[in-house]
């Protein structure tokens, strides 16, 4: 019988519904869990542990009078602190936002409520979801970077503190750090969550990310979060499947287009040799693998993200850069500089390439059912003052093409490595059918050692 | 126009908008960004579209 802390989002849902476990008894769990852990790891910055117990007495008292809400009734979730929150803090780890509380959910948020989730608290962000570090430690050593921006969220998950938190992803916010956690992550097609009441980093890169320790578990959250809402103008307007039954008819030996142009060149030789490690064990186990080159417009990908998320965040920012520009840590406040300072010209050339690329991409996966490549260029760095590298997530996140992390084996450090599908355009079932097939057969299956 | 020619025309165009917004010693301090975002479009500069080809937004 796993603690309760241990349980899966999925695990924790069918025991509430079957009435076998309470979601009072589990929340207590993971508030003791916080309170053991988040001294050394610093994943959460705001719970309310009286208005948890309360909504979870609440779930209770709806489940025992066979009333549940929704697919997560009872489950707690935590929310990286960008996600606007009713009544709650939501500082987005900015002395800028320090005394922001919203009026209103996210649509994300208000999602989860109205399927019975609780929400557990408000997990560390780096400052507005970009690259100045946050204090977060990795559970698996505390000396190496948990990555970011979604620092907290990845951190509470892989400790076992949370079963799911939520994520955002304009760079590799999402993929990365779940990665580097050893947990999975998903970052769906552009638009398929909602990202109204969710800070901004750049309008047309954000995407909301699921951040959970199974496959199953970020089906069962995508079909909690997705929908079209109108709310948000990048809203994907496509009819929102039930991702776990999608995903099902896609639990099965997949064509793999493994990408080793660009790829392997990057990655340190542990990292690409366990990334073809992964993908000849899963030929062995039936899965088709066969080589696909990247399509010529890749070769500017990282130069048009840069270009179009720098001046998207000085549109948001430029108001309080104005007047507080000291008040910003200096990688936000340099990249947002550069966006005010960048001509009008290079943002429309970078939004056209965007465009190209996109297609090319779209060509490109529909070639296989999904296609592999390792999820980071190395473990996790030794080192707190960065947040990693996310020169692997970034051709997905400019393309808005859905992805998902999945950790397959740890370095000789003891870090975790991690390799990424992607897939075709509101294709997340394919996805994450060949993620839970590969999990399945490669899966880590280890907890870190906190 | 060399390449090399071309990223110091970018750069020092760069240079100039950001002393005349932020002022000569906070373009001091961005030296190394500025030459990053001058490599930036330096590269989309380089790569040519279909003049039929619009801008992606957020869709």
């Amino acid at each position: 019988m796993p603690e309760l802390h241990e349980l899966s989002v999925a695990e924790a849902a069918a025991q509430i519904r079957e009435g076998t476990l309470s979601p009072v008894a589990l929340a207590e769990a993971l508030l003791a869990r916080i309170d053991a852990l988040d001294g050394d790891l610093q994943a959460w910055v705001t719970i309310d542990r009286d208005a948890v117990l309360s909504t979870a007495r609440q779930r209770e008292a709806e489940v025992q009078r066979g009333d549940p809400l929704g697919l997560i009734h009872g489950v707690p979730v935590g929310l990286k602190d960008i996600f606007y929150t009713e009544g709650m803090l939501t500082a987005c780890g900015s002395k800028v936002y320090a005394d922001f509380v919203p009026d209103f959910d996210a649509t994300s948020v208000a999602k989860i409520k109205a399927a019975g989730g609780i929400i557990l608290g408000k997990a560390v962000t780096t400052e507005f979801a970009t690259s100045d570090p946050s204090p977060t430690r990795n559970p698996w050593n505390l000396e190496h970077t948990p990555g970011g921006s979604s620092s907290g969220s990845s951190a509470a998950v892989a400790a076992r503190m949370v079963p799911a938190a939520l994520g955002s992803q304009t760079g590799g916010s999402t993929c990365r750090p779940a990665a580097y956690n050893g947990i999975v992550g998903v970052k769906p097609t552009y638009g398929r969550i909602s990202r109204y009441g969710v800070a901004p980093v750049s309008w047309s890169l954000d995407h909301v990310g699921i951040l959970t320790r199974t496959v199953a578990d970020a089906a069962l959250m995508l079909t909690v979060l997705s929908g079209e809402d109108d709310n948000d103008p990048g809203s994907l307007r496509e009819p929102v499947p039930d991702f776990s039954a999608q995903m099902a008819e896609h639990d099965r030996p997949p064509r793999i287009g493994l990408v080793r142009q660009y790829y392997q060149d990057y990655a340190t030789p542990e990292m690409w040799a366990h990334t073809e490690a992964i993908a000849n064990q899963l030929a062995e186990a039936g899965a088709e693998v066969e080589e696909i080159p990247l399509p010529d417009s890749f070769a500017v990908v990282h130069s048009f993200q840069r270009i179009v998320m720098n001046v998207e965040c000085a549109g948001f920012h430029e108001v309080n850069h104005r007047v507080r520009a000291a008040d910003y840590g200096p990688r936000i406040r340099a990249g947002m500089e550069m966006g005010m300072i960048m001509p009008t010209s290079a943002y429309l050339k970078a939004q056209r390439l965007r465009r190209q690329f996109r297609a090319d991409m779209s060509e490109m996966v529909s070639k296989v059912d999904v296609v592999m490549t390792p999820a980071i260029p190395a473990p996790a760095p030794r080192d707190l003052n960065t947040t990693g590298d996310a020169a692997f997530q970034v051709p997905w996140t400019a393309a808005g093409l859905p992805t998902v992390v999945v950790s397959t084996g740890l370095s000789e450090l003891g870090m975790p490595m991690a390799v990424q599908f992607g897939g075709p355009w509101a294709q997340e079932g394919r996805v994450l059918g060949a993620a839970q097939w590969c999990e399945l057969i490669a899966g880590l299956g280890e907890a870190p050692p906190v | 126009m060399s390449q090399s020619n071309d990223f110091e025309r970018i750069y020092q165009e760069l240079r100039r908008r950001a002393v005349a917004q932020f002022g000569e010693d906070r373009a001091v301090e961005l030296e190394s960004y500025l030459r990053t975002a001058a490599e930036q479009i330096h590269d989309v500069d380089r790569v040519e579209v279909h003049p039929d080809l619009e801008p992606l937004n957020q869709e």
